[in-house]
């Protein structure tokens, strides 16, 4: 095991060599904004975008960077948080985010990075797309109205078989989840709750369960998304 | 159904990574994919409905849908709108007696519209039922439907303009006059020869090729594949459709002498579907290196060199033509670019290490190795050596396949292609750069105006922003929609272009575009997305006043608001006549 120092926002942090960058800083208590890197994802998905960082003059998406000896990292600038903030407007009004009435409002990672990146309006126009709710499945709702295709559910959800039970549907403009009715009803009730946690946003609910939280007792009620990370750094 | 798709399977050894193969032959029974076919392949070859669904919608070519005994796929680039691809439409449109994207009621004849299909030369063109058919003419589309309607096909029949000024790639080809050189090089000797000539990669980026080999060479994993990049899809771009016709057996060559510097056992070669008329061709050359065993065992009696080639077809789309993707895409899987890194020299076909290079690359090394490096960087300059093939098209007379150094001046260029009244140059496709055809002194280089072949001159009659707003587009359509700036950006970008050219727009806009660019390319993870600002960001530093020419001083408070769009449905209800 051979350790390497690297400078991120010029902080000088030393990490295993080799290990995945947005964990390595989050153990130094600095926040990489993400939406579709999980913790131990295995290959990441590298579909928001919203982890970008500028290395060496170049702007790369940190999930897929894996820590080096010297690297020098920017991760935090006023160009950064620009674009992390664009990328989050662009989702608004890629679906239709209506947030007071979302089941997963106050635990969902778009609106928590809305807030944090300050986003009050978006300067692109919405797009109002008509997009269905479906709800054919026993045991799950699908409303792709709020989902902002990041590949989780596609990817990295397989049934107790080990088989997937999404999919993409159409490219660009049209993409769209699928899911294979079938198996999803197979699902056991631990199973759904396991994709709805994995849903970034309100886009997979589990039938039968609506609000069951109150205000004040979700994850991003009371502090920023990242927030816990650098209170702890700073202490 | 199922003896059909059982002797298909049985054709590809029920190969996970041949499910665009055995896609596209179902298709040739039904004419698209059926649902029950696609529950007896997932059993058969053990491979989820989902992942098989994924495959399926992804690829243009593909069909989920009856989808027509003839195909028509009409070219819908920036040279075939200008040639007059309206009244094409309309022809066929009249002909068939089916809308475009639909399939006549009788399921004769299915319409689509397609990007780029390597034709630009000969303007306007469509596929049918994967043949081309070049220089249309509302006559000539009438006489061709009447004619499949009684069952006799049109000649199909590509001719190539050729013009070489600087032989290298295009001169005489004697078969095997390259990897016989390799009698006496060791591995090693290639890549430095390689390496020495300062080729870079013809495909648009120009990572140098040497130094990919040199990577690749260096992994440790023994097993390592070739990969010859024939997805060209940039439009306006059709060198590879005359290097494959023409010259095949050079590329070919290139791939031996890949193979041999990196010991790699196996190669293939990715031709986009618009070039399936080329795949018999091919297969012929492949046939004829066989017999002469420039491939197969022992090559040329060295022992243990061993490698193969062999075709594999894609199934439409423009972001195959990306290395990561077009290896998605091999392994039977929606072609979308993987996170990088790794890179293909580390992990590429099925996790090995593996080289992906364009066409005219593999040739320019067979040549390289015939007649040496230092040869080969006699030509063009410090940065970029060697030659180019430049596919030329548009308001030009003599639009072709150019060989000429690198280094040219754009006014030269325009005079040897003999431009009538040019007023833009695109370089490099809509991706490259719009340049104002005044500007004579800049140079065809990568260390100027870097091009991947595509030369579109557009002249003064035309108008310029609507060729603009057919390449933005281009890249709304041709969009994987894997990451989110260029899938929602690419629609903002065409929604500030149709402000523009409605007259609804303000200087504002022209600021935001700029603005809003910064935040989608940079952003995106692909080199598609990363260049898809290009179009319009150019030719707003090319041509500052066309853009203030149409933009008022101020924003106006409506304008969302298309009175004609909303009010579409009642007015197609009472009939007006104007809807």
């Amino acid at each position: 095991m051979s350790f390497v120092d690297l400078t991120i926002d010029g902080a000088t942090i030393s990490a295993e060599k080799g290990r995945n960058l947005i964990d390595v800083a989050k153990e130094h208590g600095i926040y990489i904004p993400t939406l579709c890197y999980f913790k131990d994802m295995g290959t990441c998905l590298g579909t928001c975008r919203i982890c970008t960082i500028k290395w060496k003059r170049h702007f790369v998406s940190a999930c897929v960077l894996k820590v080096e000896e010297g690297m020098i990292l920017s991760v935090h600038t006023p160009e950064l948080a620009n674009l992390r903030k664009g990328l989050v407007e662009l989702m608004f009004v890629e679906g239709n985010h209506f947030c007071p009435s979302c089941e997963k409002s106050g635990d969902c990672i778009l609106q928590a990075l809305g807030y944090r990146l300050k986003m009050f309006v978006s300067r692109f126009h919405y797009r109002f797309n008509n997009r269905p709710i479906q709800f054919n499945a026993k045991k799950i709702i699908f409303e792709h109205n709020r989902c902002v295709l990041c590949k989780r559910c596609t990817h990295k959800f397989v049934d107790d078989e080990g088989k997937r039970v999404f999919y993409f549907k159409g490219k660009g403009s049209h993409l769209q989840v699928q899911m294979d009715e079938q198996r999803v009803n197979l699902l056991s009730d631990e199973k759904v709750s396991e994709l709805e946690r994995l849903c970034p946003v309100g886009a997979i609910l589990k039938k039968g369960k609506g609000f069951d939280r109150p205000y004040g007792s979700r994850a991003y009620d009371h502090h920023p998304i990242g927030s816990e990370l650098e209170e702890q750094n700073e202490s | 159904m199922i003896e059909i798709i059982k002797l298909i399977l049985e054709k590809y050894g029920k190969d996970k990574t041949r499910i665009i193969d055995i896609m596209r032959d179902i298709q040739v029974y039904y004419t698209f994919v059926p649902e029950q076919s696609l529950n007896y392949l997932s059993t058969q070859l053990s491979v989820s409905l989902p992942e098989l669904k994924d495959t399926l919608t992804y690829y243009h070519f593909l069909h989920d849908k009856p989808a027509g005994t003839y195909k028509v796929y009409l070219d819908t680039s920036a040279i075939a709108e200008i040639s007059g691809l309206k009244e094409i439409q309309k022809a066929f449109e009249k002909s068939m007696r089916c809308k475009m994207g639909m399939v006549s009621k009788d399921g004769t004849f299915g319409l689509y519209k397609t990007s780029c299909i390597g034709m630009s030369d000969q303007a306007p063109a469509a596929l049918i039922n994967g043949h081309p058919v070049g220089r249309l003419t509302p006559q000539k589309v009438f006489k061709i439907i009447k004619d499949l309607r009684r069952g006799i096909h049109p000649k199909y029949k590509v001719s190539h303009n050729i013009f070489v000024k600087t032989p290298l790639i295009l001169s005489d080809y004697k078969r095997g006059d390259s990897v016989r050189r390799i009698k006496h090089l060791t591995p090693e000797q290639v890549r430095e020869e390689v390496g020495l000539s300062g080729l870079r990669g013809r495909g648009g980026a120009g990572f140098a090729t040497g130094k990919k080999w040199m990577l690749c060479a260096g992994q440790k994993e023994k097993i390592k594949f070739v990969v010859c990049n024939a997805d060209e899809g940039e439009p306006g771009t059709f060198k590879d459709r005359m290097m494959l016709s023409h010259y095949a057996g050079l590329v070919l060559e290139g791939m031996i002498l890949g193979s041999y510097a990196i010991g790699a056992q196996k190669g293939f070669i990715y031709l986009r579907a618009e070039y399936q008329y080329l795949y018999n061709h091919l297969n012929s050359e492949l046939e004829i290196l066989r017999k002469e065993n420039l491939l197969g065992k022992d090559i040329l009696g060295i022992e243990e060199f061993d490698f193969d080639i062999e075709i594999r077809l894609g199934a439409g789309a423009y972001v195959v033509g990306e290395e990561t993707a077009l290896l998605e895409s091999l392994e039977g899987r929606r072609g979308e670019p993987r996170v990088r890194p790794p890179f293909p020299v580390e992990q590429g076909y099925l996790g090995k290490p593996t080289i992906v290079n364009n066409v005219e690359t593999f040739a320019a090394v067979a040549r390289i190795i015939e007649k040496g490096g230092e040869w080969y960087r006699g030509y063009g300059t410090s940065e970029s050596p060697g030659t180019k093939l430049l596919s030329v098209s548009g308001d030009c007379k003599k639009p072709g396949i150019y060989e000429v150094e690198w280094g040219l001046s754009i006014g030269d260029f325009l005079d040897m292609v003999e431009a009538r009244s040019p007023l833009a140059l695109q370089v490099g496709g809509p991706s490259g750069v719009c340049l104002d055809a005044r500007q004579r002194h800049r140079t065809i280089s990568f260390e100027d105006l870097p091009t991947g072949g595509s030369m579109m001159v557009f002249s003064k009659q035309r108008n310029l922003l609507e060729i603009i707003k057919n390449f933005v587009q281009f890249f709304v359509n041709e969009s994987c929609g894997c990451c989110l700036p260029c899938r929602a950006g690419n629609i903002v970008m065409e929604e500030q272009m149709n402000y523009i050219l409605s007259g609804h727009a303000a200087m504002i806009d022209l600021d935001r575009i700029k603005e809003w660019s910064q935040i989608i390319s940079p952003s995106s993870r692909c080199g598609l997305g990363q260049t898809c600002t290009n179009p319009l960001i150019t030719s707003m530093e090319s041509f500052p006043e066309l853009y203030k020419s149409k933009v008022q001083e101020h924003e106006s408070l409506y304008r969302p608001f298309k009175v004609n769009e909303k009010t579409k449905s009642y007015r197609r209800m009472v009939r007006d006549e104007f809807c």
